[in-house]
């Protein structure tokens, strides 16, 4: 059995056109080197192991790397995909929840309009984020085979100047752009939920078979909308705050204490507006208190009551988070001097 | 490797004298690395090939080019600085140590 024009045929398929006759011959010949004058099978068997798997040696004939993104581009690529991703995500939530917010007419429950954009949002994130996974990998597998490997991919090689730009921050005081979309994206949906309350929260109806209809706003609306300066009020110190935040890029003791005010602000507003004796539609609780036919005053009180407290304990964590942040910086920082402190120290001693 | 490769093709030398050549010297080298590498090397103008079809079967004969010449000897330099580099650095380590 001629195991020869097989092993050097699975070699040269592998290979490019152009270089595959030189190949085979070469190959063939020096395979015959390789073997005594009478050779046997087992003589063949031997030659051939030494030569090893016939996709290896094609893989090493041929220039065309055997991977898709290489070492010289994959921190670039990994790079790309971690500032590309919460961006395209953010733009995706974001979308979803003010298309569905905007188109939002009255017509079906609260609870369904949450369930939709939950899974709306899933559903756009999972296949947004596969399609930029998708074309970011491409072009970078492309970038990866059109640059010889003598060449810095992008034409660029590293150089001091590349630091000027960047600070050192200690990553547990760094103000990370998650942070900022979230506090962005928080601001913008409880503008949104505000300004749309009198649809959002309101009491609907069976009407015998045309569907629902709104019977009562939850909130009276004529207080709410006199609201308005506070929501103002609040969501241009959560811009503030986001820019100041932005602009720093880390944690500081001076943003944790203004951090502490804008919360303190939060949690006073919020308060004043819940405590307002006529913040829930009187109609409303009559057809609640109708429905299920019960005093429903204890309940109101109990509502206001849990979402003043959940919103103290959450700025209460958000104000002891900044605080820790801002010196888990100084920690560092006085370790560093120690350590100098120290070496000088030791080197006085010895001179 | 390649330097050992190409110390050896001053001569034309074809794909299996030259694996005996090397295991003579007793380097020992994969040849399914050994002949991509002639290629490369052969693309990168380092050597160049002939086809000798006169003997019993054809024969691809790799000889240095004088391009390939000049790089040989600058690798060589090359390696002979940095091994008695490392040869001084070791010589020092021992000395430390016997201190």
């Amino acid at each position: 059995m001629d195991l020869i024009k097989p092993y050097v045929y699975e070699v040269t398929r592998r290979l490019p056109d152009k270089m595959q006759d030189d190949v085979a011959l070469e190959l063939q010949s020096t395979i015959e080197d390789m073997l005594p004058e009478h050779p046997s099978e087992e003589d063949v068997r031997a030659v051939l192991t030494n030569l090893g798997d016939p996709a290896v040696l094609a893989r090493r004939y041929s220039d065309r790397p055997s991977y898709l993104i290489g070492p010289a581009l994959y921190d670039q690529y990994l790079n790309v995909l971690k500032l590309v991703l919460p961006i395209i995500m953010i733009i995706v939530v974001i979308s979803v929840v003010a298309e569905k917010i905007l188109s939002f007419s009255g017509e079906t429950s609260m609870l369904s309009i949450i369930l939709s954009i939950f899974i709306q949002t899933l559903f756009a994130a999972a296949s947004a984020g596969i399609q930029s996974v998708f074309w970011i990998t491409v072009v970078f597998a492309i970038v990866e085979r059109s640059t010889k490997s003598e060449e810095e991919p992008f034409g660029k090689a590293w150089t001091p100047d590349q630091l000027k730009n960047k600070p050192a921050i200690p990553k547990k005081r760094l103000i990370s752009n998650w942070e900022l979309a979230g506090g962005l994206l928080w601001t913008a949906v409880g503008v949104t939920v505000y300004l749309n309350a009198s649809s959002l929260f309101a009491i609907y109806e069976q009407e015998n078979s045309e569907g629902l209809n709104k019977a009562a706003t939850v909130f009276n609306e004529e207080i709410l909308g006199s609201f308005w300066p506070y929501i103002a009020l609040l969501a241009g110190s959560s811009l503030a705050l986001i820019i100041y935040k932005w602009v720093l890029k880390q944690w500081t003791i001076k943003l944790a204490v203004i951090n502490t005010l804008y919360n303190v602000l939060w949690v006073i507003l919020l308060s004043l507006m819940l405590s307002h004796p006529d913040l829930f539609n009187s109609a409303a609780v009559q057809e609640l208190e109708g429905a299920l036919q019960s005093d429903l005053s204890n309940l109101t009180q109990w509502v206001r009551l849990t979402v003043i407290i959940t919103v103290v304990v959450f700025s209460g964590i958000d104000i002891f988070e900044g605080f820790k942040k801002a010196r888990e910086g100084r920690k560092y920082k006085k370790l560093e001097v120690e350590q100098v402190d120290r070496t000088t120290e030791f080197l006085k001693r010895r001179l | 490797m390649t330097l050992a490769v190409l110390s050896q093709l001053k001569a034309p030398q074809y794909g299996y004298s030259l694996v005996q050549r090397l295991e003579a010297s007793g380097i020992v080298i994969d040849q399914s690395t050994l002949y991509p590498l002639l290629r490369r090397l052969e693309k990168q103008e380092l050597v160049t090939s002939t086809w000798d079809t006169t003997e019993s079967r054809p024969r691809k004969y790799y000889v240095l080019s004088d391009y390939g010449q000049e790089i040989f000897n600058e690798l060589k330099a090359e390696w002979e600085r940095t091994s008695l580099q490392l040869h001084n650095l070791l010589q020092g380590e021992e000395k430390d140590g016997l201190n």
